[in-house]
């Protein structure tokens, strides 16, 4: 009897629909989960499709599958009180303990059956585009099943077990899930804490799903074992499963106990069937009707929709399974604020609105999902209850039974969001955050269209449009989620960039800068937004005008234009509406394509390829090298605009003639006026695909000839922009920040225009490249500045204003400042000369000041964040007299720290200033010793980069970031060491150790070994720096500083190569240890 | 007051001819629809209810072209049809001010005295505010005759209206429809042909999508007049009996079979005259059609 019950169930459920909807999202899941799991897995060399991350799914269970668990058990058995069919079905002659088996097994088994999608979708990890083909292993097959059989398969039968279990004991669905819910947050507390505080033994064998044991054991493989190894069925692995497995065991025999047909078939009290007839009356009692005046004005029908929309909004909250999934994500909401929240670059943060809101984003996804099936069922509930027969005989128009069901829908969304801006209110409340409210960003970005309310509402509306063509629920369901998941996929595969074409989606959504606010994209996420309003309001019509009402209809007939569903001003204004929003992707497609403000990649990739192999032949002529700057930059942040001129004294340093000078053109520049030593020149070339200019300079610059290259010109950024890949930084609305090589052309070749990716280089028909620096032995790069290879040592003074309420910042102590005519002005000089990485920057600062050791020290941070400002003062005066007691003199006068958006890299120390990015600190919660080590010592390395870059030229070939990055960083760690104590400079080289591990699994090309490093962040700041620590160690740290320094000063007069420093300090290292540093920086250890 | 059906037809996808060329006229009263399963009523009850297209031909309710203005004819009438379902979340008061409201009932005063009063009349006052989900069946089908009801709709169409009403429910809710008869045009269509000869004005016998028959129970049942017989035989000799006479129906009576043979003379001595029913007029219309 089991048996035929198992097949029956089996098979019903298997030739369902839904079945397939279930498998394929979970085949989607394998996928998306892999790529989450690896992309934010620590290790050596770790495969994509490795055994610890596939183990590492399994264990999750993810949400999706758990969601389908849920659904799929909760009908198992609770059907047949349900339908009603158990009136008849308990009195078959059964055995009640042998149906309760079978309909468990049914359920137990269909959920096996659906979870082997998820490994399908793991198996086809390597053909879904997530990665490149060397990043993947074998198929681990075994592992899989493994993996499956011991965690997939377990887990599934503990939350069937207690579905059952709660089921039969309570007779309630909502406790039922109520139990899975619980089971799900008991899950994520103890990853969570695990995550956060260490994995405890009570962790491990706590976590009913086996998660922090499984990442007990991968964290205790070497990262060869990661991509390979099984994990053994031992320590807490194998307790947690027994005792997982033996609590699910006891539920089930419990409630087989408990389950029979008597009990579980009686009625619940909550839904005991009414008495059909009252005492004492019988059917048709006499009353007698009145006449009622009826009316149908257009006005009564607007009335209509409003108490239509809301008696379906009330349709669609009352159930207990919407108010158990809406508690699921509220309590996912709260858990993500209050736990998880915002382990950005450093981890934890400040209870800031922003991070607060950022759950619309990491959880976008379901709740979109979830609001479109939700919308699905609303608008055919008349269809699936069918009721349809009465309703669509009644004098109400299509619109207005449709249309509130799409308000009420969008009602049931703005609760979600509004509940979601509630909840993170609370909880920055909760974490003392009440100060940070920032309400306007709550409502932008959760009841706006930033992947908020307004976004809902427009997927809603194209689920209205689906719901009309088809006029079935089961395939609007899969069209529309299908739609979805296929325009996710396509802009996480990069098959698709551009904006325009994702609907519902406006460009900087992810993008948000706490001290840039949305920036460039609030214009255009209007102009999106408007355009995809125009959409669903064609949606909305065409749904309305399509919609089917009473017996199916053929699809042509729908499409007649005297279908009457909708008026002909309906019809009209869907034209309009149409035709403006083909009218706005035109607009959209020239503001941001047409203005060059966004070029896909692939012609972003050949334009840089075709430069190189057009212009490569500069690299090898000489130019004329930089070595006074005199600049007047006025900027405009409000119209993204700067007007500026600049005088370039350049120097021909070589023994020969230059006669003709290349200029590089940037982005957005017009360039007025060019005059060569006061002179007018034609240029001999202008290639304005290219941005390449050259003058053929008159009678040629001789040896030692100076250059003077006048230049007044503007720039300006017009139009929109289409992605968050290109901010536009140097000129937005606040924290503007730019290399001066945003503004003023640079000279030469431009290898920033160079591919570095051998895989993008063999596409553009480009030779594969061993370095993407000069090499070591590369006579001309050994000769050049490595922040600029057409530079020296470079002085000047710079003039910089910019809109009152901003600061003007620029490199350089600061000679003066004024306020006229509602701009602020400042007067900057750079002397002596400096390394030329010179920025300018405008924004809305808080600014403190001290004075260290003679020097003044200001401190220039957004109003909003001055968490950390005392924790930055302290490292710029501990690293001050670092350099002052150890080093010798701090070269400046005179420091500037500022806060700028974190579009640009994370740290830029040039002279007199310091740039560090908004997420490296500035509201970072430095109340762990890790956070404020981390911050402590990125600001010192700033300090000794200073130092560090006035000490001479950094030559442009392999190895120049070890010196300028890593020296500096090593040195900084005996100030943190000092300073916070010996944990803090370990919690640093772990992140170190941690960040090489992980990042190193993305290199596009090869690794090179240390020393022949060539510009690329996980090696220099990571293993450069674990590496020189290892010498420093070797050395001691007196000795280390003191080689350092003694190298510094005799190699001054040529530019510094790494390898010749790495020599001298190797000769200072005893003979026995050398293989060990040998081997660290001249090998590339790919497994340790 | 009447409601006029010309020429129409109806044939679905899969080729079946539901409606071939329908006319009746059908005045204020009620107008009672026979056939079998699958006849074409509830086609014909759907199209009357502006739920599905015809093929041609036309239907007026007085002046209104139901085919071309289906909104117009939704705002005088009530339709209860063969199957529904109701929202499980909702209670039966709340639902049927729900579509009083959507009938036109502007007035929210007006529309509480109307719902109360038919849940009064269907009897389901005591009960309003319960969730539909949990009335029985024969408690949803007085709902569904509560909402058709609703803001005194000119034409009524109420397709197996007593299906999972006990016989006084069935009764009662007969009286309810002749009441609103008075006023209304009511289209009954059922498999009951008892319940047409005893309420209806006028009738009509579907089969095969065509119009059999229409005309007054009455008049339809004195056709046969003189030409109905019956006897009482043993089963064994049915099929005998079915090759000799023209059968129409059988029935058990005491434990024997009953057959119901129609000839213009006496069959056999053993027959003897019955007074001819709707029923058997019905029955000889579908042997002939066979």
């Amino acid at each position: 009897m089991i048996g035929k019950i198992l097949f029956y169930e089996i098979r019903q459920r298997f030739f369902h629909w839904s079945t397939l909807l279930y498998y394929l999202m979970l085949v989607f899941q394998g996928i998306w989960y892999t790529k989450g799991n690896f992309d934010y897995y620590i290790n050596e060399d770790l495969f994509i499709n490795s055994p610890s991350v596939f183990y590492k799914n399994l264990a999750s269970g993810g949400m999706l599958m758990i969601i389908i668990v849920a659904i799929v058990t909760g009908t198992a058995l609770y059907k047949d009180i349900q339908h009603k069919t158990g009136h008849w079905l308990y009195t078959l002659p059964i055995h009640e303990k042998h149906f309760y088996l079978a309909r468990f097994l049914s359920a137990f088994l269909f959920n096996v059956l659906l979870a082997t999608g998820y490994i399908v979708g793991m198996v086809l990890v390597p053909y879904s585009g997530i990665g490149e083909a060397h990043q993947f292993g074998p198929l681990p097959l075994g592992q899989l099943i493994h993996g499956f059989i011991f965690l997939t398969v377990p887990n599934l039968f503990l939350l069937t077990s207690l579905f059952f279990f709660s089921l039969v004991f309570s007779k309630k669905m909502a406790v039922a899930y109520l139990s899975i819910l619980a089971t799900v947050i008991a899950f994520l507390l103890m990853q969570t804490t695990s995550e956060a505080s260490g994995i405890t033994n009570f962790l491990a064998l706590g976590d009913p799903f086996g998660f922090v044991a499984t990442e007990e054991m991968n964290l205790s493989f070497t990262s060869l074992e990661r991509n390979t190894a099984y994990i053994p069925l031992d320590g807490n692995f194998r307790a947690n499963r027994l005792i997982w497995f033996s609590i699910a065991a006891v539920l089930l025999i419990l409630s087989v106990l408990k389950f029979t047909f008597k009990d579980f078939g009686s009625p619940k009290k909550s839904i005991k069937k009414i008495d059909s007839k009252p005492q004492n009356k019988i059917g048709f009692v006499h009353h007698k009707l009145t006449q009622q005046a009826l009316s149908f004005t257009s006005f009564d029908y607007v009335k209509k929709l409003w108490s239509l929309a809301v008696l379906e909004f009330k349709n669609v909250v009352r159930p207990a399974s919407f108010k158990v999934i809406i508690g699921v994500i509220l309590m996912m909401a709260i858990l993500q604020n209050l736990i998880w929240n915002a382990s950005y670059y450093i981890g934890a943060t400040a209870p800031l609105t922003s991070t607060m809101t950022y759950f619309r984003l990491s959880f976008g996804v379901f709740i979109i999902i979830l609001i479109m099936a939700w919308s699905g069922e609303l608008f055919f509930k008349d269809k699936t209850v069918k009721i349809h027969s009465i309703t669509d005989t009644l004098p109400v128009p299509v619109w207005v039974t449709q249309l509130s069901r799409f308000c009420a829908m969008s009602a049931v969304a703005f609760v979600l969001a509004l509940s979601f801006m509630v909840i993170g209110i609370v909880i920055q409340i909760v974490k003392g955050g009440a100060g940070l409210i920032e309400l306007d960003l709550y409502i932008y970005d959760t009841l706006g269209y930033n992947w908020g309310w307004l976004t809902y509402v427009l997927w809603i509306a194209l689920v209205f449009f689906i719901s009309g063509i088809t006029g079935n629920r089961f395939l609007t369901h899969v069209l529309s989620i299908g739609l979805f998941f296929a325009m996710i996929m396509a802009f996480e595969l990069g098959l698709a960039e551009q904006t325009r074409f994702a609907f519902a989606a406006v460009p900087g959504l992810e993008d948000y800068s706490e001290v840039s606010g949305y920036g460039i994209w609030k214009t255009a996420a209007q102009w999106y937004f408007l355009m995809w309003t125009l959409l669903a309001t064609v949606f909305i019509l065409l749904g309305i005008l399509f919609w089917n009402r009473g017996v199916s209809k053929k699809w042509y007939n729908k499409l007649s234009i005297h279908n009457n569903q909708l008026s002909w001003l309906g019809k009209i204004i869907t034209v309009l509406a149409l035709a403006g929003f083909f009218l706005l992707q035109s607009f959209i497609a020239n503001q941001t394509i047409g203005k060059e403000n966004f070029t896909l990649s692939t012609i972003k990739e050949k334009n840089n390829a075709d430069y190189e192999k057009k212009y490569s032949y500069l690299k090898k002529i000489q130019q004329p090298k930089i070595i006074n700057l005199d600049a007047t930059f006025d900027l405009f942040p409000l119209q993204r605009k700067a007007i500026f001129s600049s005088e370039i004294l350049s120097i021909n340093t070589t023994s020969a003639t230059i006669d003709t000078v290349y200029l590089n053109r940037k982005q957005a520049v017009t360039i007025h006026n060019i005059k060569f030593n006061g002179g007018i020149i034609s240029e001999v070339l202008e290639d304005t695909h290219h941005d390449v200019l050259a003058y053929k300079i008159p009678k040629g610059l001789h040896a030692g000839d100076t250059l003077k290259i006048s230049i007044k010109a503007e720039k300006q950024y017009i139009g929109l922009s289409q992605g968050g890949g290109e901010p536009q930084t140097d000129l937005t609305y606040n924290s503007s920040f730019g290399s001066i090589f945003d503004f003023i052309p640079s000279i030469g070749y431009d290898d920033d225009k160079e591919l570095v990716q051998n895989r993008k280089r063999e596409e553009q028909g480009l030779p594969k490249i061993n370095s993407r620096m000069p090499v070591i032995n590369d006579d001309l790069a050994c000769t050049q500045n490595y922040f600029d290879s057409n530079a020296l040592a470079v002085s000047g003074t710079i003039t910089i204003s910019t809109v009152a309420g901003q600061i003007p910042l620029a490199p350089g102590s600061l000679i003066s400042e004024k306020e006229e005519n509602g701009r602020i002005t400042r007067r900057y000089t750079i002397t002596p000369s400096s390394s030329f990485n010179w920025h300018i920057a405008s924004a809305r600062y808080l600014v403190r000041s001290s004075v260290v050791d003679g020097i003044d020290v200001t401190i220039l941070s957004s109003p909003k964040h001055q968490f950390n400002i005392d924790l930055y003062l302290k490292a710029i005066t501990d690293g001050i007299q670092y350099v002052n007691n150890n080093l010798g003199m701090y070269p400046y006068k005179e420091v500037r720290l500022s806060e700028i958006n974190y579009y640009s890299d994370r740290f830029y120390a040039y002279p007199n200033s310091i740039s560090i990015s908004e997420k490296e600190g500035w509201y970072a919660d430095t109340a762990a010793l890790k956070d404020k080590a981390y911050v402590y010592h990125s600001t010192v390395s700033q300090i000794i980069k200073h130092w560090m870059q006035e000490q001479g030229i950094v030559a442009n070939v392999q190895g120049a970031e070890m010196l300028v990055n890593a020296i500096p960083e090593t040195l900084a760690l005996q100030v943190v060491e000092r300073k916070l104590g010996k944990q803090a400079h370990t919690l640093i080289l772990k992140k170190k150790a941690d960040f090489y591990a992980k990042e190193k699994n993305n290199e596009p090309n090869q690794e090179p070994a240390l020393l022949y490093a060539d510009g690329i962040e996980y090696l220099e700041t990571a293993k450069g720096v674990i590496g020189l620590h290892m010498l420093k160690e070797k050395l001691g740290n007196i000795k280390f500083t003191r080689i350092t320094k003694e190298w510094l000063d005799s190699s001054k007069h040529q530019p510094f190569i790494f390898k010749n420093y790495y020599m001298t300090v190797l000769k200072s290292i005893s003979k026995p240890t050398r293989n060990e540093i040998n081997y660290f920086f001249e090998e590339i250890n790919k497994q340790e | 007051m009447k409601l006029e059906i010309k020429n129409f037809s109806k044939t679905y996808s899969n080729g079946v001819a539901a409606a071939k060329n329908i006319n009746l006229t059908i005045h204020k009263g009620m107008f009672g629809l026979l056939g079998q399963n699958g006849a074409g009523k509830s086609t014909l009850m759907r199209t009357i209810a502006t739920l599905q297209d015809a093929d041609s031909g036309s239907i007026f309710f007085n002046d209104i072209d139901i085919l071309k203005n289906p909104s117009a004819l939704r705002k005088v009438l009530g339709y209860l049809p063969q199957e529904f379902g109701v929202y499980p979340n909702v209670s039966a008061q709340e639902l049927l001010l729900h579509i009083a409201d959507m009938r036109g009932i502007i007035k929210q005063s007006e529309r509480k005295n109307q719902v109360d009063a038919l849940l009064q009349r269907v009897n389901l006052y005591e009960v309003r505010k319960k969730n539909l989900d949990s009335y029985s069946g024969g408690m949803k089908q007085r709902f569904g005759i509560a909402q058709a009801l609703l803001a005194n709709p000119e034409l009524i169409i109420v397709d197996e209206p007593t299906a999972g009403l006990d016989p006084m429910e069935r009764n009662r809710f007969y009286n309810l429809l002749a009441e609103l008869g008075e006023n209304a045009v009511v289209i009954l269509s059922t498999h009951i042909v008892e319940d047409v000869s005893t309420l209806c004005n006028d009738m009509a016998i579907i089969g095969k999508g065509e119009v059999l028959l229409t005309g007054k129970p009455s008049e339809i049942e004195i056709s046969l007049s003189g030409k109905v017989w019956e006897k009482k035989i043993n089963i064994s000799e049915f099929e005998s009996y079915k090759t000799k006479y023209k059968v129409i129906s059988n029935r058990f009576h005491l434990g024997k079979m009953m057959v119901t043979v129609v000839a213009n003379n006496l069959p056999d001595s053993a027959f003897y005259q019955k007074q001819p029913s709707l029923e058997d007029a019905y029955f000889n219309l579908l042997y002939t059609q066979e």
